[in-house]
């Protein structure tokens, strides 16, 4: 038999073929040996729009096998319509069986949220990228951010992060802080919040970001030295609900989020509330 | 033993042991032993991740690289321009030195080279440091590895650039070294 030979829609359920699946992992591989580096690879249309996903879908379909586990959430909520929609994508075209347990998932694809808990050396995290290119604010000319990637010349975000603190007293950027793999390049941490920049420092888990529309894989491997973009004298702080609980779990220890006109706050994370909510009963 | 190409489910396999092996080098991770029962290991990840798209050679072993080539579709070129090389003993330094090594714009395009072992019980340990490793992760390899290992510490020397290894035992498990390893004598 040869490749080719596999190379037949008609048998199969997948989204992606074989060709296209080679690609994407031999970009993955190139992105966990360069951690921090924006691998280039050949996005191919989705069943979702680009910038809904379509990154990070692609990479699930190039690492799922029928004996994983795979959890979605948006927004840190399970039962969102792009999760549901993603999950059920990824479940019947992988035969890969689903949870909203973090512990039990062997892949977890995730936007803008990490799990509270549950992820170890045997989770893959999968973040769903819009913007990978975390100098895109201080330059445009593609060319030139390469060569600043290429030459870790990343001065000018550090103006930049110098002038956002001269003018507003902070530094204002909120998710998707810009963060130093590895000591060698700066990557945009997709828009997790603060929150969870932290627990992308030598992590456990391998995590794989995937940018669909602007074609870009990029990695952090298990064990990576992640560090947030700062001054000496400005010390990195993740966001504070000052004194906040959640009204349905109490937690005051997870990532809060407040509902629209109102002081409620509730977790982010929905299972990891539920789960607390069970073991409080 | 004769080649054929993987199955989808087994290129994910493999994939998934090459994954691991590169995320957490020097842990030695089992490939897909149904496979390794039927194909040399060696040719696994050739089999796996190689296609129309990539270039690889394996210069020591033309019968093999004949089959690959014929199976993936994947083109047969010289050592310094392949995506993939292939060498069924540690490679001398002219080799590992001669692989493409990418360069700062285009790290990416750095070779992959799988390289055979006996095993992964060898006289000299080494001692391994940089992302993904454990604490006291460690590697042994024979006397004739370790030269190859010496050839590639030069070859990885001007990071983002380099190469990107895979050791592959007769027994099916592989062992990663991506660039950023650091590998050192203990």
């Amino acid at each position: 038999m040869l490749l080719d030979d596999l190379i037949n829609p008609t048998q199969s359920d997948e989204l992606l073929d074989e060709f296209a699946k080679r690609e994407i992992r031999r970009a993955m591989l190139a992105a966990v040996a360069i951690p921090g580096y924006q691998v280039p690879f050949g996005s191919r249309e989705m069943p979702v729009a680009r910038g809904w996903g379509s990154g990070g879908l692609q990479i699930t379909l190039a690492v799922v096998h029928d004996d994983d586990v795979v959890k979605v959430i948006d927004q840190g909520d399970d039962d969102g319509v792009n999760a549901v929609n993603l999950r059920r994508l990824v479940t019947t075209s992988t035969g890969a069986d689903q949870t909203s347990v973090a512990a039990e998932a062997s892949v977890i694809q995730s936007r803008h949220r990490i799990p509270e808990d549950g992820l170890d050396e045997e989770s893959i995290l999968v973040l769903q990228v819009p913007v990978p290119e975390p100098l895109r604010g201080v330059e445009r000319d593609m060319r030139e951010l390469a060569r600043m990637h290429a030459e870790a010349d990343y001065s000018r975000m550090w103006v930049s992060l110098y002038e956002d603190k001269v003018r507003n007293g902070v530094i204002t950027q909120t998710t998707g802080y810009p963060c130093l793999v590895n000591e060698r390049y700066v990557v945009a941490t997709t828009p997790i919040p603060r929150w969870d920049i932290p627990r992308l420092h030598e992590s456990p888990f391998l995590t794989l970001f995937g940018a669909g529309r602007e074609k870009r894989i990029y990695a952090i491997p298990p064990r990576t030295k992640v560090e947030p973009l700062t001054f000496d004298d400005v010390p990195f702080e993740v966001e504070d609900a000052d004194g906040a609980s959640c009204a349905m779990c109490k937690s005051s220890d997870a990532f809060l989020v407040s509902l629209p006109n109102s002081d409620v706050w509730m977790c982010s994370d929905t299972d990891w509330c539920r789960r607390t909510r069970e073991a409080n009963a | 033993m004769t080649l054929s190409a993987l199955s989808s489910r087994d290129s994910t396999l493999v994939f998934r042991s090459l994954l691991t092996s590169l995320s957490s080098p020097g842990e030695k991770v089992p490939m897909p032993t149904h496979l390794c029962e039927t194909m040399p290991p060696r040719a696994l990840p050739l089999l796996a991740l190689t296609d129309i798209e990539t270039t690889f050679c394996a210069p020591d072993d033309p019968d093999l690289e004949a089959e690959v080539a014929e199976l993936t579709g994947s083109r047969v070129v010289s050592v310094a321009d392949a995506n993939f090389v292939l060498c069924s003993t540690p490679p001398p330094h002219e080799l590992v030195l001669h692989v493409g090594r990418g360069t700062p714009l285009h790290p990416e395009l750095g070779c992959r080279l799988i390289v055979c072992t006996e095993s992964h019980e060898g006289d000299v340990a080494m001692r391994l440091t940089g992302p993904g490793t454990r604490p006291n992760a460690n590697l042994s390899v024979s006397a004739s590895a370790d030269e190859f290992i010496a050839a590639r510490n030069i070859a990885v020397a001007h990071p983002p650039s380099g190469i990107d290894c895979w050791l592959v035992s007769a027994n099916g498990v592989v062992v990663g070294l991506p660039r950023t390893t650091l590998v050192e004598k203990r």
